[in-house]
């Protein structure tokens, strides 16, 4: 498979900071990987995401892409959104478009039923709600068949059953896009994921859907009788999920 | 009102209000989506360090004060972005430097006591077809680039950190639409004034932004509210002879406020 991404010794502080939000992070992303990047609030899960899309430049290290920019689909937190632009949702997916590229109305009218947004294409952003919201920046993101879709925190508003269609849907984009999402929420690791790291200033790698011991203490603290009853318990939620339980 | 038309300053003052309204209607929505209403404050005041080195050094006025607003505009514009957690900061400090320097550069010219007043508030029965010509060349300019540029100016507005995602070269959209925004501006000021020019700038477009679901009807709206505030506040301040930039300014709020009130009333 080829690569698409690759992180090599990624060192990431603010300037007027001195400590590291990244340190030493190593990733390579192939074509058709599914990875989800999960961590505690703070613990440089958006920062890395960041200095995948070109957002962020590292203090140190490298950051290889071998796609075009064009070839990047984001969907960006719900915090860093204008609500009260004057743009229909419609004209919100078409800003996926790259320049001069021609929509199919095939796949766009696949995206919009997929999504569940077909009734919102004529409201305003500002009449949505949250958790339409991120359905309709998700269309934006897939209208140009991105090679790479990279999502920030994608379900955060999102109920139940709407997170459970949206991804069922990732599930089939992922047949020919490789997909990068974080969350800090453990339990979306579930069907379809194929890989987890997990990022609390170092990055730990895992190439299947699961956490392990070492990426709870990472995330949480030291090993301890606590982190332990965490371990269990998030391992059991996951279990759960991915025998089809809803979280 | 008979015989208003007879005069060529008040012919003038007609056309120059329905450029300067459309000028302001498109860029006005362009600064208000983008949220940099106290950054186009504070080339607007930094633009009077302009008139104020005119002055000083015997060059034109218009063309010397373009050059230091845009260089203005392109300095706050480059610190804000640079340094966000400082940029209100930035923001009022280039407002206070321009107007400073204006005011000691004015003093210091030899023989001269340029009025601030004016400068400020404008006069739009002092426009000439010199202003006429340079805001029709400037609109057509606006135009232009607004066409050519529609869906990027739309997406860097909206979105700015997946515009560069998927590789728009944001900063330079973002410095051309601040130098589109300091060239109106002075074109505007001799018409309507600094402060006249703020309110153009951000009234009507706050009137046009809760009723429109795109940027180009947002920019339609604001400029046919700003064109209808000015000449309906140019007729009251010709009639009760009162300031023709403060009537205009004080008719739009009290609209502004009905309107929010009627809304508020409504839901």
């Amino acid at each position: 498979m080829k690569t698409i991404v690759d992180l090599q010794r990624i060192y990431f502080k603010y300037d007027n900071e001195d400590f590291w939000i990244l340190e030493d992070v190593n990733l390579t992303l192939k074509e058709g990987d599914y990875l989800i990047i999960v961590g505690p609030n703070g613990g440089g899960k958006t920062t890395l995401i960041k200095a995948m899309l070109g957002l962020l430049t590292p203090t140190k290290g490298l950051v290889n892409l071998n796609i075009k920019q064009s070839d990047i689909g984001y969907l960006p937190q719900y915090i860093s959104l204008k609500r009260d632009f004057p743009i229909k949702v419609k004209d919100v997916i078409l800003l996926g478009l790259p320049r001069g590229k021609v929509f199919s109305n095939e796949y766009f009218e696949e995206i919009v039923s997929e999504l569940k947004i077909s009734e919102l294409l004529h409201k305003r952003v500002s009449e949505l709600s949250g958790g339409q919201l991120q359905r309709v920046l998700l269309a934006r993101a897939v209208i140009s068949k991105p090679r790479l879709l990279i999502l920030d925190e994608p379900t955060s508003n999102i109920d139940p059953y709407g997170t459970f269609c949206f991804f069922s849907y990732l599930e089939k984009l992922n047949k020919y896009m490789t997909i990068v999402m974080v969350t800090h929420n453990l339990g979306l690791i579930m069907s379809g994921v194929k890989s987890v790291a997990c990022v609390n200033r170092k990055l730990i790698f895992m190439d299947k859907p699961q956490i392990n011991q070492e990426m709870i203490e990472l995330m949480y603290g030291v090993h301890d009788q606590h982190s332990c009853h965490l371990g269990q318990y998030l391992h059991d939620e996951i279990e759960h999920i991915s025998r089809g339980g809803i979280i | 009102m008979d015989g208003f038309f007879d005069y060529i300053f008040l012919k003038n003052a007609i056309y120059g209000i329905i450029l300067s309204s459309f000028i302001c209607g498109i860029v006005g929505s362009i600064v208000v989506v983008n949220r940099i209403v106290s950054l186009a404050g504070s080339i607007a005041h930094a633009a009077y360090g302009g008139v104020g080195i005119a002055f000083y050094f015997g060059l034109p006025v218009t063309a010397t004060t373009m050059v230091f607003s845009s260089i203005s505009g392109f300095i706050v514009g480059f610190l804000t972005e640079k340094e966000n957690a400082l940029s209100d900061s930035f923001i009022g400090m280039i407002w206070a430097f321009g107007m400073a320097l204006g005011i000691i550069l004015t003093d210091l010219t030899p023989g001269y006591n340029a009025d601030l007043m004016s400068y400020l508030f404008g006069n739009v029965l002092t426009i000439t077809d010199i202003d006429l010509i340079l805001s029709g060349i400037l609109l057509s300019l606006i135009l232009i680039l607004l066409i050519l540029n529609y869906k990027t100016v739309v997406l860097v507005s909206f979105d700015k950190d997946y515009s560069r995602v998927v590789g728009y070269r944001v900063n330079i959209i973002y410095y051309i639409m601040l130098i589109m925004v300091s060239l109106s501006i002075v074109i505007l000021i001799k018409m309507t004034g600094i402060i006249l020019v703020m309110a153009m700038l951000t009234i009507p477009q706050s009137i046009a932004i809760k009723r429109c679901k795109s940027l180009s009807s947002m920019m339609v709206l604001s400029s046919i509210i700003a064109l209808l505030f000015s000449i309906i506040g140019f007729i009251i301040a010709y009639r009760f002879n009162l300031s023709t930039g403060a009537t205009i300014i004080l008719f739009s709020v009290i609209v502004y406020f009905i309107d929010t009130l009627v809304n508020y009333v409504k839901r």
